[in-house]
């Protein structure tokens, strides 16, 4: 319940946050200054406007458009649009702050953009008529000749016929150039025919000739009207009073104001952010060290070592790897504790702890991994990872070795005359046992071998 | 999910078939009229008809523009403020409002500087805009007109704007525009001819659009010149007088053909008496055709279709 609190009252802090920057934005003057000027809007229209007059250019050209009227209105557009551009960058004397987006430059290039569009659209219907007539003259000249007599003729026209059809933008040089040719030859080709389609093939060739000057000029038009520089010119104003206008909202007190509140208020934020990630991983570092470690010795507790235990059982599955626990009682620990008392039994328990650690820094190697544990009371464990296949019985008797031998060392201090030495037990895994339970059981029996064969000694486990 | 995603593309087919693709257009569109006030035209309609609008005070805009004659006043050149005929024929004044832009040449864009031109060019009205305002004042009906019409003052924009909305209400719909809407039986058959000619021969190619020219220049004498070098006129270099640009030279503005055969005579030298001759001339110097009679008839048949119907 207490936390479910919490979270709403953080809930309500984001929310008041929220609207108090967003009603900041509203009062800045980024968005009253905007709305007052249709600069913006205007140069967006105009783009529009260019780029569709482009697009119906296009449009008609490959005549999906049959008449001019949209293109016609979209020129007036055009022209209201640049009227009143040229009104507006008067009125915001934009013109006397910056000499490079002069209004009449624009003007011209606007003048020379729709004296262009004129030239097309005549060009276009020139370009159109030869279209239509060159076609009705050859079935004129076919149905007055003779069709086996003039095969050649007839099909030289017909060639000429389907190649200034077929004509298209950009690629059509070549294939102008080889229709002037075929035109030539058929000046020579003149038959002995009546006068009639003499004039025919005359009229014919003299159209042909037109079409194909006309078609050239239209194709030097084209791109021209396509790459206009009135857009990049376009470009340029729009990037010039981008910067003016945002000269002007930089320049006011109030939007420097807001700034300052958005800056303080993002670096509470990021502040109070950066404590409470430092506390938290604090307390879970603490907790995590209360949990694995025991309170007196600082050694591994009891459910650290079956944890690690556990890794290690499946690592040697995995792996194929060796292992081996060494199980330690130490003898005559309870009566020292009955003797001198709890105190002295700690330090007792201490020092043994430290020892052990000792030999835990002294065997650890790149292959060989000791962990050492306090299960409880008396008792301590020692686990052995040896990461390679081949197992060396002889380093945990060193080991075994070593501890025996540290415990039986005399106390210091008060504690000199006390008599302590350590049972050690050996089992290794995983060939007597896989699971923590027998492990662990089968190094008990072992410690109590040893303990049975007189104490101060160690015991590899061999089957009951 | 298979029949759903079956079930779009079903849709998005049905989409793009029914989307309008533009390639069966008809290179003439049928006329569409918009509603005006009519106020306002009823006072254009005074001020295009008075002669308080000219110096000497006996010209009107209608002494040009004749309403019987589809505004064209039938004269090769109108005679002006001083007497003297003006240098280019009268245009027709209707079916204005569908133009590009306007004078032979097609050097205004917009009707407010042409008129402000006519109104103050010393050859035609002569006046200026003070005199003008002065006189309709003084008078007792045009005050109360105009406040009618819904104008605060008498301004030369509330003039120009009067007599605009008068010359844009002229449009009247024609047999051919019936026509095209889909009322086959408006034409007889040698017309509908004369619209395939038109078409064949290429006429459609810059005679096009809802007004049937108005929207583009083209060259007079595009195939072979059209003017003799020897004895040419400053008025015949067309819009190359306006922009001063050699590639415009001969261009004239391609003019409605809407009304044709009211506006006799042709060509902005009027050097065409007849709507035959027109057609012949345009025949042989725009598309480098000589046409036979036939021909010819079937498409002056036609052109009489596009006559506006007057109730």
């Amino acid at each position: 319940m207490n936390k479910q609190f919490k979270h709403y009252v953080a809930l309500f802090f984001i929310f008041l946050l929220l609207s108090l920057l967003i009603f900041a934005n509203f009062n800045s003057q980024i968005s009253t200054l905007k709305s007052e000027n249709n600069l913006n809007l205007l140069l967006l229209a105009l783009h529009k406007q260019d780029s569709d007059i482009s697009q119906l250019i296009l449009k008609s050209h490959s005549n999906l458009n049959s008449n001019f009227d949209e293109l016609a209105n979209a020129q007036k557009a055009l022209t209201e649009q640049i009227n009143s551009l040229k009104l507006l960058l008067n009125s915001n004397n934009i013109q006397n702050i910056n000499q490079s987006i002069s209004g009449d430059n624009l003007y011209l290039l606007y003048k020379k953009r729709l004296s262009q569009i004129e030239k097309f659209k005549s060009l276009h219907a020139n370009v159109n008529n030869s279209l239509r007539y060159l076609p009705k003259l050859e079935q004129q000249i076919r149905s007055q000749l003779d069709n086996k007599k003039f095969s050649l003729l007839i099909q030289t026209i017909d060639n000429i016929v389907i190649n200034a059809l077929g004509l298209k933008v950009f690629t059509e040089a070549r294939i102008a150039q080889k229709n002037n040719r075929i035109l030539l030859t058929l000046e020579k080709m003149t038959p002995d025919t009546s006068e009639e389609s003499k004039e025919l093939i005359r009229l014919f060739i003299w159209h042909a000739h037109k079409y194909q000057a006309l078609r050239k000029e239209m194709n030097l038009l084209i791109p021209q009207l396509i790459n206009n520089p009135l857009a990049a010119e376009l470009d340029k104003l729009d990037k010039i009073i981008g910067k003016i206008q945002f000269d002007k909202i930089y320049k006011t007190k109030k939007i420097r104001f807001y700034i300052l509140i958005y800056a303080g208020l993002l670096s509470v934020l990021i502040v109070a952010f950066l404590i409470n990630r430092r506390y938290l991983i604090n307390n879970v570092l603490r907790h995590k060290k209360l949990s694995e470690r025991d309170q007196l010795t600082n050694l591994n507790n009891r459910r650290s070592f079956i944890f690690n235990l556990e890794l290690a059982l499946k690592n040697s599955r995995k792996n194929n790897s060796h292992g081996a626990i060494i199980f330690i009682d130490l003898d005559g620990f309870k009566e020292i504790n009955d003797t001198l008392g709890h105190q002295a039994g700690d330090k007792v328990l201490l020092t043994i702890a430290s020892r052990l650690s000792f030999i835990e820094n002294k065997f650890s190697k790149d292959s060989l991994e000791l962990n050492i544990a306090r299960l409880g009371g008396d008792e301590f464990v020692v686990l052995i990872e040896r990461n390679s296949s081949d197992f060396d019985h002889n380093i945990i008797e060193q080991i075994a070795q070593e501890i025996v031998k540290q415990c039986a060392i005399t106390l210091p201090d008060e504690l000199k005359n006390a008599d302590l030495s350590a049972s050690v037990g050996i089992c290794l895994f995983p060939q007597q046992g896989t699971d923590i339970t027998l492990l662990l059981n089968n190094a008990d029996k072992a410690m109590y071998h040893s303990k049975r064969k007189g104490k101060n000694c160690y015991t590899f486990y061999q089957g009951n | 999910m298979r029949i759903l995603t079956s079930l779009f593309i079903a849709l998005l087919i049905l989409v793009f078939s029914y989307t309008p693709f533009a390639y069966a257009k008809e290179p003439l569109l049928p006329l569409i009229i918009t509603e005006q006030n009519q106020h306002k035209i009823q006072l254009g309609k005074q001020l295009f008809n008075d002669v308080l609008l000219s110096k000497n005070q006996m010209l009107s805009c209608a002494s040009c523009h004749h309403a019987d004659k589809a505004y064209t006043d039938g004269k090769a050149f109108s005679l002006g403020a001083d007497g003297k005929p003006l240098s280019m024929n009268t245009p027709s004044l209707e079916y204005i409002n569908l133009n590009y832009y306007f004078t032979w040449t097609g050097k205004f864009s917009s009707l407010d500087t042409h008129l402000d031109m006519l109104l103050t060019s010393p050859k035609i009205m002569n006046i200026s805009w003070d005199t003008v305002i002065k006189r309709l004042s003084n008078t007792q009906h045009y005050p109360l007109l105009f406040t009618q019409a819904g104008y605060v003052n008498i301004t030369p924009q509330a003039i120009r704007h009067a007599l605009i909305s008068f010359e844009l209400s002229l449009s009247k719909p024609s047999r051919f525009d019936f026509y095209l809407q889909g009322d086959t039986q408006q034409l007889t058959m040698e017309e509908v001819k004369g619209y395939q000619l038109f078409k064949d021969y290429g006429c459609s190619s810059c005679h096009q659009g809802m007004n049937i020219g108005g929207n583009m220049r083209q060259k007079f004498g595009v195939m072979r010149p059209y003017f003799n070098q020897k004895n040419i006129k400053p008025r015949d270099y067309g819009y190359f007088n306006t922009s001063k640009n050699e590639n415009d030279k001969y261009f004239f503005r391609v003019p409605s053909l809407r009304n044709v055969s009211r506006t006799a005579p042709y060509f902005h030298d009027a050097s065409a008496k007849t709507l035959k001759k027109a057609i012949r001339v345009m025949f042989k110097y725009q598309l480098g055709i000589i046409p036979n009679d036939q021909d010819v008839k079937s498409i002056e048949a036609f052109l009489k279709s596009l006559d506006a119907i007057y109730e």
